[in-house]
């Protein structure tokens, strides 16, 4: 049971984001760094339109100014265009969880507040005003890096021409990606 | 209660408290005196958690843990609150994470120390920001309430009347543990002293011992740490070779 006075007293005052961010941060300048390094992201990853284009034409010849597909030729496997066009994302993952570490920080700045945090009675509140704000833009690097692999070989399958697609894609691209010396 | 039971403590290879054994019950005002080093905040940080340590503490016969540690509040010099939220916005902080938190109290004191509500901390005077430390501690709706050097920069009106409205908010079975070197100043407001020394506890006496051995705070400290009176004269004797 509360000792407080009335409703309208405790009435919270406080952002609804409050309880997601710690306590009295400025979370704009790190959200501002989010997104412009994201956007960084995103144009690094256009990098894969140049290669796919650049591929597609070395299945072309031209011949007398007609531009015709070599016969037999095949289209570069997927993971050389992609080349790791979502780098960039997991750049920023890294930089998000560095300032997921700032945020345990920021505790022990001007005062020791990480005091008052460690003595909340419900044990999830600490994490919850530390990292879920890091998690959220986490897990928003992840989709995004998710939506351009998937998104870029959804291109890459249309914009090549039918029959020129080479098999094993998928299993090129892991190996790649996890077994590549 | 609050039992320590043979708390040990180290930094590195300096052991900074040294088999401290206590019983806190509930209802005192405990002074907790010792020269600087002494182990008084390690102590309080144990209580709290803050720092590894040797041995057990209980409340209630628990260990302290997310469960109980609401009973206990913390103001400390380093202060605890975030600096750059406002006073109201603590209010609502602590009324959402304490369910004891009394706003009456809380509200009471501001007004007594007059303190803005809508500034932010950092912007505070240090007396001010240890005034709103103190603030927090007793609000919260602890049982027990450590106090470590909570009035280092304020005067000495405010430190006075502060202890005049401890002594008349506090509910029976609140404890107030308080760290401080103005022995002088809080002797007529503790009725408990415990004594620490190289981390090691040598003296754990009540006001009402004292009053009956006709001795004050101060002169039962000074015998317990052998204080030497003629240490100033010898002073001044090899540093101008003159008798006082």
């Amino acid at each position: 049971m509360k000792k407080t006075s009335t409703p309208t007293q405790t009435e919270d005052t406080r952002p609804w984001y409050a309880p997601f961010v710690p306590p009295g941060m400025n979370i704009e300048g790190e959200l501002i760094f989010f997104l412009i390094a994201m956007l960084a992201a995103m144009c690094y990853a256009t990098g894969f339109f140049a290669r796919l284009f650049a591929q597609i034409d070395l299945l072309y010849q031209y011949s007398y100014g007609e531009r015709t597909l070599i016969p037999g030729a095949v289209m570069a496997p997927f993971y050389e265009v992609f080349n790791q066009a979502w780098t960039g994302y997991f750049i920023v993952l890294l930089c998000m969880l560095g300032w997921g570490i700032y945020h345990d920080l920021y505790y022990r700045q001007e005062s020791k507040s990480i005091y008052t945090m460690r003595r909340l009675p419900d044990s999830v509140s600490f994490l919850r005003y530390t990292w879920t704000l890091t998690l959220c833009e986490v897990l928003v690097c992840l989709l995004f890096a998710m939506l351009c692999l998937f998104l870029s070989y959804g291109i890459y399958c249309v914009m090549t021409p039918e029959g020129y697609l080479p098999g094993g894609q998928w299993t090129l691209f892991w190996d790649n990606l996890f077994y590549r010396k | 209660m609050l039992k320590l039971d043979h708390i040990n403590k180290f930094y590195g290879m300096r052991q900074a408290l040294n088999d401290v054994s206590l019983e806190l019950p509930r209802g005192e005002i405990v002074g907790l005196f010792g020269e600087n080093g002494a182990g008084k905040t390690t102590l309080m940080k144990c209580i709290f958690g803050f720092h590894s340590y040797h041995g057990e503490i209980t409340l209630d016969g628990e260990p302290i843990t997310t469960k109980n540690i609401a009973k206990l509040s913390f103001a400390t010099s380093e202060h605890s609150f975030f600096p750059n939220l406002s006073a109201a916005t603590h209010r609502d902080f602590y009324a959402n994470h304490f369910d004891g938190f009394s706003d009456k109290r809380y509200t009471a004191l501001m007004d007594f120390f007059a303190l803005p509500k809508h500034k932010p901390l950092r912007a505070f005077s240090t007396g001010q920001k240890n005034q709103f430390e103190v603030i927090l501690a007793l609000s919260q709706g602890a049982d027990y309430i450590f106090m470590d050097e909570p009035f280092a920069g304020n005067d000495i009106f405010n430190r006075e009347d502060f202890y005049k409205v401890l002594l008349g908010i506090l509910e029976p079975h609140e404890t107030v543990v308080l760290s401080t070197h103005l022995i002088e100043e809080v002797s007529d407001f503790i009725g408990r002293a415990l004594l620490l020394r190289t981390g090691r506890i040598i003296g754990d006496i009540t006001t009402d011992t004292l009053d009956g051995e006709g001795l004050s705070l101060v002169d039962y400290i000074k015998n317990t740490y052998s204080y030497r009176a003629d240490r100033v004269s010898r002073a001044l004797h090899t540093l101008t070779g003159e008798d006082e």
